[in-house]
């Protein structure tokens, strides 16, 4: 599964977009931004690494790599989280078009996040019907 | 759900670690199992009744409650 990494790799994900994000911040003529974007992911790096070294179980929670159980509590947090997201770019959406003030990135954002929910609709759908690989 | 997986771990004086090296999970996952924080999926339930050589109904009584539910 593409979302289940090792910390690792996420570490190494957020740092290497930390650098991404201080590049597009020099690039862009706000370095400042770009800092405070790094920060944010350096921070969660941190996070991460502390985490996965605390212990395995909340490692792998942080990841969804490990058995059955870390999987299904980690899947959860990431429907959870999946979900709160939903609303709220939907209520932003709608108080800025309230407020006179439409933001084109949100709304490419919304219909970005409703194309992938109907696609993995799709998909799961479609995985479902697949026979369940017997386990020894 | 009540769970018979404590007392047949113990009275093979077996750890909670041990138990879940043999079954491939974590000692936190049989932990959680025991204490009714956890219901195992069909497949780890077969692989622990297989590991203590008992019928699943023997190890998982669903008509009873577990410490947790």
């Amino acid at each position: 599964m593409i979302y289940q990494r090792s910390t690792t790799f996420w570490i190494a994900f957020q740092v290497l977009f930390a650098l991404v994000c201080i590049g597009a911040g020099w690039y862009g003529g706000d370095l400042a931004l770009g800092f405070a974007c790094a920060g944010v992911l350096l921070a969660s790096a941190a996070a991460f690494y502390a985490a996965g070294r605390r212990g395995k179980d909340i490692g792998g929670i942080l990841t969804g790599v490990g058995d059955e159980r870390v999987k299904s509590i980690y899947r959860d947090a990431t429907f959870r989280t999946g979900e709160m997201l939903m609303y709220i770019l939907a209520i932003w959406g709608v108080v800025s078009a309230a407020q006179g003030e439409t933001n084109e990135t949100l709304v490419a954002i919304l219909m970005i996040f409703g194309a992938l929910w109907i696609a993995n609709i799709a998909w799961a759908t479609w995985a479902a019907r697949r026979p369940v690989k017997s386990v020894a | 759900m009540k769970s018979d997986v404590k007392a047949q771990r113990t009275a093979r004086g077996l750890s909670q670690a041990a138990l879940g090296d043999a079954v491939d999970v974590s000692r936190q996952t049989i932990n959680a199992i025991e204490t009714g924080r956890y219901l195992p999926s069909l497949p780890l339930a077969f692989a622990l009744a297989r590991y203590f050589d008992v019928r699943v109904e023997a190890l998982f009584d669903p008509n009873e409650e577990g410490p947790h539910s």
